[in-house]
């Protein structure tokens, strides 16, 4: 039987965190991952040669002093990588369809703070309020601040108040609170079901800056890799664990791969997605409250992808790198609800690449999805799917096409769509048991799984456990790691390698 | 709500949701060492209490101090209690 401090299951961001975070706390780790390579939604994919995001497109927080900045060079990967900034004065577009107009949002606090007022002269009181709330609720959340991250998290009174709740106090100006609440589509909750508190706690680092990597998440991937070898992490790819077993005082003694392959370890720590947690710990020592309490999770917001180029010599007045998000009317709620049938958000995310010498113009469309949109085809697989299914992917390709060329009518000569991916796709091709974006719902009064599960030697973390996205993810990695190598180590780490 | 419906609602949560018998459910047992809970099992507690009695729980010192099932009891008692002078 193999012997490791420490195995951590899942490699996607908060994984491959996890397991460089222990390692580089000198503990013996074996990370495990159920596909044939690690990364999760980080990773990249080719067609024709051209490098297409899957799940990580673009970031805030990456600006020296922000919290990716600080998670980043503690863990020595910040110089391994080339963050790319949006421009700062457009980084964010919204077009309204219902009012046919763009919405140019730059990014930092003062700018846009500048930039509504513009937009809304007689909202400036009610926008002022609004970032300041949002500037609160950090300073009040001690997790904000790497040096205090902990697994108890004590709620503020903002935690029990939503989104709407809040902006309904401060405006009725339709058009400023969809703007406000147009990050909804960066967390996948409808404003009226996310707290204020989580809101904010997101939108921050977008708030500060936005910026994506070269090469996309790959390059991320690699810098892993890389300090994976300076710290002897063993990588272990299609393994997973079949069986926890010997179970004894709540702790499990013994971990079976489905290689057959038998493990003993301190600590096992589950970064996958909560439902697969469920299925893994033994039925018998779980109880009917915690049982009740992860299948009560709902599913936050997936996608329908577009992956397309535009010709090289189309539209240079645009930036290289951009997002704008189209929306249909002002009503977020409707387009992050299952059920509603109209036209939803749609997100343009613009890159440019270097491929073989030459650059490419990139557009990942991404349009709210559900599993609910796809459930008739949820018992097929990739590749073998009905003439059907294929049918309903090419009406909506189609529609998304005639909706973007209403916004930017110059596309239309110019735009290639290369592929195209429905909530099914990504949920085969990323593992994710519902192919939704963001893990679970981020609900009021939610108790997420987060720190020591009912077998008391297996751990919680990931994007469902604290708050979704690349930030929220890893940092629910610190949490836990925290918890594992105890205070006194984590505050000596974050000496050693936080320089502020 | 009274405390007789609060009392009853909660033993209830006990029952269904941690499998332990009525008869073990007094004012007095301590919830870890007679109920065989452990501080762990009590992010489980408070979910399975939010849904039961339809309220939000902030988790605070107040959680922490629980001990007893009529700690328990009261706990609920002050939040509801809370809730009706709130909607008066």
């Amino acid at each position: 039987m193999k012997k490791y401090d420490d195995i951590v299951v899942g490699s996607g961001i908060s994984g491959l965190t996890m397991a460089l975070f222990l390692g580089m706390n000198g503990r013996r780790v074996l990370l495990l991952e159920k596909s044939p390579r690690i990364g999760g939604s980080l990773s990249v994919f080719y067609k024709n040669g051209i490098p297409f995001d899957t799940g990580f497109h673009f970031t805030g927080g990456l600006q020296k002093g922000g919290l990716l900045y600080d998670m980043l060079s503690v863990l020595g990967l910040y110089d391994l990588i080339q963050p790319v900034f949006l421009p700062e004065d457009n980084a964010n577009s919204f077009f309204l369809e219902s009012e046919n107009r763009l919405y140019e949002i730059p990014y930092g606090f003062r700018k846009m703070r500048e930039k509504l007022k513009n937009y809304f002269p007689p909202e400036a009181a009610a926008i002022d309020k609004y970032f300041d709330k949002v500037l609160k609720v950090c300073a009040d959340t001690p997790s904000m601040d790497l040096r205090n991250l902990a697994v108890s998290q004590t709620h503020i009174d903002e935690d029990f108040m939503t989104l709407e709740e809040v902006l309904n106090g401060l405006t009725d100006n339709k058009v400023l609170k969809a703007l406000l609440s147009g990050f909804a589509m960066c967390y996948g909750v409808k404003p009226q079901e996310i707290t204020f508190a989580n809101h904010s706690r997101i939108c921050l680092g977008l708030y500060e800056s936005v910026s994506r990597l070269a090469g996309g998440g790959n390059a991320l991937i690699e810098a892993f890799k890389k300090r994976f070898q300076d710290h002897k992490i063993e990588v272990s790819c299609s393994s997973y664990i079949a069986e926890v077993a010997d179970v004894y005082n709540k702790k499990a003694g013994r971990f079976v791969l489905n290689t057959g392959e038998e493990i003993e370890c301190e600590n096992c720590i589950l970064t996958i997605h909560p439902k697969e947690i469920l299925k893994l710990i033994p039925e018998d020592i779980l109880s009917k409250a915690f049982i009740s309490r992860v299948s009560s999770y709902e599913v936050s917001s997936g996608f329908f992808a577009l992956f397309a180029t535009l010709d090289p010599d189309c539209c240079d007045e645009e930036p290289d790198n951009s997002i704008v998000s189209i929306f249909p009317h002002t009503d977020i709620n409707q387009m992050l609800d299952p059920e509603y049938k109209g036209a939803s958000a749609l997100v343009l995310i613009r890159t440019t690449e270097v491929v073989n010498g030459t650059r490419k113009k990139i557009i990942n469309v991404l349009e709210t999805s559900f599993s609910e949109h796809v459930a008739v085809w949820k018992d097929t697989r990739r590749g073998m799917r009905p003439q059907t299914y294929l049918d309903y992917k090419k009406e909506r390709i189609k529609s998304i096409k005639e909706r973007i060329f209403r916004a930017y009518p110059d596309y239309k000569e110019h735009l290639t769509v290369i592929d195209s991916a429905s909530v099914l796709t990504f949920r085969d091709y990323l593992n994710s048991p519902d192919g939704s974006a963001y893990g679970i719902k981020q609900k009021v009064g939610q108790y997420n799984l987060i720190g020591k599960l009912p077998v008391r030697n297996m751990y919680a973390a990931g994007q469902s456990s604290l708050l979704p996205g690349i930030i929220g993810a890893m940092m629910s990695s610190f949490v836990v790691g925290r918890s594992i190598i105890k205070d006194e180590k984590y505050s000596s780490f974050m000496n050693r390698n936080l320089c502020k | 709500m009274t405390e007789k419906e609060i009392i009853e609602k909660t033993n209830k949560v006990f029952e269904e949701f941690f499998e332990i018998e009525s008869e073990r459910l007094k004012p007095e047992a301590h919830i870890f060492s007679d109920l065989g809970l452990d501080s762990l099992d009590i992010v489980d507690l408070v979910v399975a209490l939010q849904k039961s009695f339809g309220i939000n729980i902030r988790n605070e010192d107040k959680i922490r101090d629980i001990r007893t099932l009529q700690d328990v009891y009261q706990f609920i008692f002050l939040i509801k209690n809370a809730e009706g002078i709130k909607d008066s």
